[in-house]
């Protein structure tokens, strides 16, 4: 009775937000954080698997399909509020990073004595305009940059924005201590590197791509200090959101004007460097 | 009886300096062949030492010296190694031989392919000399044309790169030597091998056929069986095409490319052919590239170019090539220079790594230019290179600046693309035509005769 609850739950949770995504940058939630547990084992076993390999709706139907796995989940703790929240897009041109800088203020559980470890989960949504390298996020990774990251969806380079698809890009970096502050705060930085695909040709001449907001998680895991072997998860999801910072990035694009423009001048330079080497080689004998 | 006894010394004087001056060039001749091996084992040094320097940059610094195409071989590899396919890995579009080849990269070291590579490259400075030698050229010019080679910036940033252009430019100067020495069984083998590895080499096969003429029959025949009857029967007719070495060419090398092709569409299925041949066949790229056709594609991109439009991008491309191959033909190593030239030039996609499947050819045909360094030779080069930094320039600011700089990267790639005519056309007026057969031998003879006496 409690899976199928469970299990309803998510389902409603996962629709709200998909709808979410699409409309409403602040994230609300009713859920218990057993659920998103679920998510940060799939996202965890899915790095066994090769890139690329998983659609996008497998990250938000999969929890579906499987059993509730309950043994080392724990119920909900307290809540993580985000204290604030910064969105940069540096660099200049085709090829940019896309910096996240969060502060989340963590309530631990005083009622057990156990040690805590957090993570940051940031789930960034791609549109079919800008892609992530899946082999420089590899290269990052082993560098240290980050702990974990995948990418779902389509990391086409070659084609152009019109006929791609959407990607997203799940990372997984460690949450550093805030000292000298009341309340316990965690702080994090992400830096995630990001291409632009081509934009379809317009007579605007540059293409506004928006960057929304992530979604963002907080893994924390709980270490009993009195018995060694058994460690619990508790999985918490940040309530508040700040406004939403919805980053622009102008991208240029083909002026479709000049179409006949450039197709004349192409076929007349081709024809004329036929006939200059025809006429050449005539000479030469 | 003073002028008898005067024109018979100046008689011995001559024949002295004639000595002489032989015995000069045989000394010369071991001096530059001795300063050749101190060459090779330099560039063959120089190589290993970018190879070593190459795994320092990609561990330390941020954009990596390796190309992206030498880890998609290396997985490729790894998956066969897995007993998979290696198109299973994105991207790969090339003959499962080469994933083969680089199987050692995943049980030896990472770096085999590298050192592969770069060794090929060495082979192919020996082949230019085998060829510049069996064509009478001293020993000077192939140091110096085999220079040109194995120091081309070019050159030994794409091999140690990982690009596997050096074993396709090996393959092909072996089947010259091949065709040039009379092996026509071999040089067809080879020529299918080089047809599966990459299309493009296919382009070649007009000028191949056209040289293996009755010319080329009697040379081959003067070395093997004695049939004099040959020549008289060798009548001017359209059935005279279609004599034994053309034959036996177009067989061998058919067969070795489609029995290779069918070895893998068998193994691997319809997913070889898509991605290994037909890709290439169709390949477009919207994205700015040198070739002039780049902008078009892009705009048409949202309709795709209609089959007028293909056509015209096709047409130029076949007719350079047919000029060249009509004119220049019977000297094989500088009609192959021209037509990559122009293949590459009249191409809807230009890559820099391209332009090492004529830097290969280019050695051949320097020591039969009347161009030299100084200026000719110095004002040219600067025009293409030129050229190139000019398109970079724009390219620079459009990707990496985010200016739209669309139209004018599309005028320097026409610039670009002048430059290569202007280079290919200086080239074809400096160049001393000499045809590889004449009268049934190897125009060496001569070339060697005329070189003597004229030193």
């Amino acid at each position: 009775m409690r899976n199928i609850c469970t299990v309803l739950v998510l389902f409603i949770s996962f629709a709200t937000r998909i709808s979410g995504w699409t409309n409403d940058d602040r994230l609300s939630s009713k859920l218990q954080g057993t659920d998103l547990c679920r998510l940060s084992d799939i996202v965890n076993d899915k790095e066994k698997v090769a890139i690329n390999e998983i659609q996008v709706e497998d990250l938000l139907f999969s929890p579906l399909a499987r059993p509730a796995a309950a043994e080392n989940l724990v119920t909900i703790g307290p809540r993580a509020t985000v204290v604030s929240l910064q969105r940069n897009l540096i660099g200049n041109g085709a090829h940019r990073e896309l910096h996240t800088d969060i502060t989340v203020e963590y309530d631990a559980d005083q009622s057990s004595q156990s040690a805590e470890d957090c993570d940051l989960i940031l789930i960034e949504k791609l549109s079919n305009g800008v892609f992530a390298d899946p082999f420089q996020l590899q290269r990052l990774k082993q560098q240290k940059s980050f702990k974990n990251v995948l990418i779902f969806g389509d990391v086409d380079l070659e084609r152009p924005a019109r006929s791609s698809s959407q990607s997203i890009v799940v990372i997984h970096q460690t949450f550093v201590e805030v000292v000298g502050v009341e309340r316990r705060q965690l702080q994090s930085t992400v830096a995630l590197p990001l291409h632009a695909r081509y934009p379809p040709s317009s007579a605007d001449t540059y293409f506004q791509l928006n960057l929304t907001m992530p979604q963002v998680m907080v893994n924390c895991r709980k270490t009993d200090v009195s018995s060694t072997q058994h460690s619990e998860r508790t999985c918490i999801q940040p309530v508040t959101f700040l406004p939403s910072q919805t980053l622009h990035w102008f991208i240029p694009t083909g002026y479709p004007l000049h179409s006949s423009l450039v197709d004349v001048y192409t076929t007349s330079a081709a024809l004329a460097g036929v006939v200059l080497i025809l006429l050449f080689s005539n000479m030469s004998n | 009886m003073q002028l008898q006894f005067l024109s018979d010394q100046l008689g011995l004087r001559a024949e002295e300096l004639e000595r002489n001056m032989a015995l000069k060039k045989l000394m010369d001749d071991e001096m530059w062949t001795k300063r050749s091996a101190l060459m090779m084992w330099t560039a063959g040094f120089m190589r290993l030492l970018l190879v070593v320097y190459a795994e320092w940059h990609d561990a330390h610094l941020e954009v990596p010296y390796t190309d992206i195409d030498y880890y998609v071989f290396s997985d490729a590899a790894a998956l066969i190694h897995l007993g998979k396919s290696p198109f299973d890995r994105a991207t790969y579009r090339y003959t499962p031989l080469l994933a083969l080849v680089l199987l050692p990269n995943s049980t030896l070291h990472r770096c085999w392919g590298k050192l592969l590579f770069s060794f090929a490259d060495l082979i192919v400075a020996l082949l230019i000399r085998k060829i510049l030698n069996l064509r009478g050229v001293s020993e000077r010019q192939c140091f110096i044309s085999a220079a040109t080679w194995l120091f081309n910036p070019f050159t030994f940033t794409v091999g140690t790169r990982g690009n596997c252009e050096a074993l396709v430019c090996a393959m092909i100067l072996w089947l010259l030597l091949c065709i040039m020495s009379g092996r026509v069984i071999q040089a067809a083998f080879w020529f299918g091998v080089v047809v599966h590895v990459r299309i493009y080499p296919i382009i070649y096969v007009l000028p191949v056929l056209l040289l293996l003429d009755g010319d080329y029959v009697k040379m081959v025949a003067k070395g093997s069986s004695n049939d004099p009857g040959a020549s008289s029967r060798l009548k001017h007719s359209l059935r005279s095409f279609f004599n034994w070495p053309r034959v036996v060419f177009g067989a061998v090398s058919g067969s070795v490319f489609f029995a290779l092709c069918g070895l893998f569409y068998f193994i691997y299925g319809t997913q070889y052919l898509h991605e290994a041949l037909f890709y290439h066949l169709t390949r477009s790229d919207h994205r700015h590239n040198f070739s002039i056709y780049f902008y078009s594609i892009y705009l048409n991109d949202d309709v795709g170019l209609t089959l007028a439009q293909r056509l015209l991008a096709f047409v130029p491309q076949m007719s350079v090539q047919l000029v060249l191959v009509a004119f220049f033909a019977k000297d094989l190593p500088f009609c192959f220079f021209l037509q990559t030239v122009a293949f590459v030039t009249f191409n809807k996609v230009i890559t820099a790594q391209y332009f090492v499947w004529f830097f290969c050819l280019l050695p051949l045909i320097l020591p039969f230019t009347s161009l030299k360094l100084r200026w000719g030779g110095a004002a040219l080069m600067s025009v293409w290179t030129g050229a190139q930094v000019h398109w970079l320039g724009w390219a620079y600011l459009l990707e990496f600046r985010g200016k739209n700089t669309f139209l004018p990267l599309w005028v320097a790639s026409i610039v670009f693309f002048a430059a290569n005519i202007v280079v290919m056309v200086t080239i074809i007026r400096h160049h001393s035509f000499c045809p590889m057969f004449q009268g049934g031998v190897l125009s060496y003879a001569r070339l060697k005769s005329r070189r003597i006496k004229g030193e």
